[in-house]
């Protein structure tokens, strides 16, 4: 009967594909790689939080806490009991999972407002608890002297920009079409019609909590995926970084983008951090920056930028298609 | 007579002080549709909101294929075979007409979250079935040209038709209509009638809450009437027609028989 169109739902990938591919050898520049590597690691925990957001319909402002658990996690494995970065991520990933399950529990059951200050929450105990750390870091600052990823004698350190940047993005890109194909599956429906109505999902035998806490871990395992990766790029943490601030950008991220699209999460994430860098707003000022914008979207276009201009290009489309007149009239 | 497909026995709820549904007992025998009526606020969509477990109950027990079913979570229902549609519309705005009909396929399907995440031959299959079944109930209803609509796009009747092909996807044995035709225009009620007449020739037992007097006594086998929670009459359209407390009950609403 219907066919699910095969090869037509590919394009978006192969061209984002190639387009990553190009990136690094036309740019050529090692700070703009840098920054392309950061929006593959924003891109992963953007995918899941949209996963959360967008498809679930479930708030959260705590999701920088997760990547900080799985930073912090992996980096504490790797230089206080040596294990090797890979080992130590792959804990870091589990144990982050686990903390999301028993987090995820009591919190979904909360609604709108109450779950958004619940996440929020949690977001700010796990960044405290980072800031404090320092008896276990021996270090004021942070976590210091972690070790890279290693492959084949290949050290992925800082210097190796290009072997970065491919790692993460070819982590990202399976994390996008792993998110797409949930998306497109009984789970994926159940998401949505966990948002569109609790009512009518529970009456059609999807068990709403169940669900709803397993879109929640997922989201916090692509977001300490993402933290893994940064703590052992960087080789050096802080907790500055995982904190409301972060939170709040990644959700503006899944805002802009359009929720309910996974591709909205990429084009938001490559949009807002590279925002600031075209714009050079200050430092302080790019939260109020984000505010404005945050609302600008959520007023004229809620769907978010690929929302809006999916249905441009549907119109541009029907206008000069004469197919589509000629149905459209009769 | 055949065993009850389903029956509920003393069934109670409170709100506080106020007593919902009262001690109502009646039984539903296969192949057969049964209808609920009362006056506004007689409890009935309360009853079916007891039945699938949206609300907890005070007291009472439902049976339904001689089990008890009172103790399981409404999620469960579907999976059993029981299946509702509402009086206020629970479409989901954010999905397609077909992947909203195709939410019903969920207790008829298994894969989890790794088996679609890496496309696994039970996830294509299941999708491939899920499919194929939505879009036969949707050909069923008359929508199968507006599968890939988003659900919100519909008119109102139309979108009633969709939590009705919502329903039957799985192949329910049980089927729990809240005021289908409510909101339908003439010719769309007729098309529902003869749409629940269909399915219960294909051997679905159907439940069904309704106003439209019309309907009600055109295609039900059995009416249950319900005023102020208390079951007050039940028999055959006929019988109900004719019943004193009936009549009282629906004091200074004219009766269109």
């Amino acid at each position: 009967m219907i066919k699910d169109s095969s090869y037509k739902k590919h394009i978006p990938t192969v061209i984002l594909a190639i387009i990553l591919i190009i990136y690094p050898f036309a740019s050529g520049n090692n700070y703009h790689i840098n920054v392309m590597t950061l929006v593959g690691l924003y891109t992963m925990i953007v995918v899941g939080l949209n996963l959360l957001m967008g498809y679930a319909g479930q708030i959260s402002l705590g999701h920088a806490g997760f990547f900080g658990i799985g930073a912090y996690c992996s980096g504490l494995l790797n230089v206080k009991m040596g294990l090797p970065p890979w080992i130590s991520a792959i804990i870091a990933i589990i144990f982050t999972a686990g903390i999301a399950y028993f987090i995820g529990i009591p919190t979904l059951k909360l609604k709108g407002h109450y779950l958004a200050m619940a996440t929020l929450g949690f977001g700010e105990v796990v960044h405290v608890i980072l800031s404090k750390m320092d008896w276990l870091t021996d270090n004021p600052d942070g976590l210091a002297d972690i070790k890279p990823f290693g492959l084949f004698g290949i050290k992925f350190d800082s210097s190796f920009v290009m072997g970065q940047y491919f790692m993460a993005w070819i982590i990202a890109v399976a994390i996008l079409v792993i998110s797409m194909n949930i998306t497109n599956s009984r789970v994926g429906r159940a998401f949505k019609a966990i948002h569109g109505s609790e009512t009518a999902a529970s009456s059609m035998g999807v068990n709403i909590a169940k669900y709803k806490v397993q879109v929640f871990v997922l989201s916090a395992v692509y977001a300490a995926v993402a933290g893994c990766l940064y703590a052992h790029f960087r080789q050096f943490i802080a907790p500055s970084i995982f904190q409301l601030h972060t939170s709040i950008t990644l959700v503006t991220m899944v805002v802009i983008g359009g929720q309910g699209n996974i591709w909205g999460a990429v084009l938001g994430t490559v949009l807002l951090t590279w925002l600031p860098e075209w714009l050079t707003v200050a430092e302080e000022y790019d939260i109020m920056f984000y505010g404005i914008l945050l609302m600008v979207v959520m007023i004229f276009m809620p769907d978010g930028l690929v929302g809006r201009l999916t249905t441009l290009f549907h119109r541009l489309w029907s206008r000069f298609s004469p197919r589509t007149q000629a149905e459209e009239n009769g | 007579m055949s065993t009850p497909i389903l029956e509920v026995d003393n069934l109670r709820k409170e709100f506080g002080g106020l007593v919902a549904v009262n001690d109502v007992s009646f039984k539903v025998h296969p192949g057969q549709i049964m209808a609920i009526i009362g006056p506004n606020g007689a409890g009935k969509t309360t009853t079916y909101n007891l039945i699938t477990k949206f609300y907890p109950l005070t007291s009472g027990n439902i049976i339904y294929k001689q089990k008890r079913i009172d103790h399981l979570p409404s999620h469960k229902m579907a999976g059993l075979g029981i299946t509702r549609t509402f009086q206020s519309l629970q479409i989901m705005n954010n999905m397609t007409v077909l992947e909203n009909v195709m939410v019903g396929y969920h207790c008829k399907s298994k894969h989890g979250l790794i088996t679609a995440a890496l496309r696994l031959p039970l996830y294509k299959k299941e999708e491939r079935d899920g499919r194929n079944k939505a879009m036969s109930v949707l050909e069923f209803v008359g929508l199968e040209s507006k599968a890939d609509w988003p659900a919100s796009s519909l008119s109102f009747g139309e979108q009633r038709m969709v939590e009705f092909a919502r329903a039957l996807v799985c192949d329910p044995d049980l089927l729990m209509l809240d005021e289908p035709a409510s909101g339908l225009n003439i010719p769309e009620m007729e098309h529902m009638a003869e749409l629940i007449y269909r399915v219960r020739d294909n051997g679905v037992t159907v439940m069904l809450i309704e106003h439209d007097m019309g309907l009600v006594m055109n295609i039900s086998d059995v009416v249950t009437v319900l005023n102020y929670g208390q079951k007050i009459a039940e028999g055959t359209p006929r019988d109900i027609q004719n019943n004193q407390d009936v009549i009282t009950a629906y004091l200074g609403e004219e009766l269109d028989f």
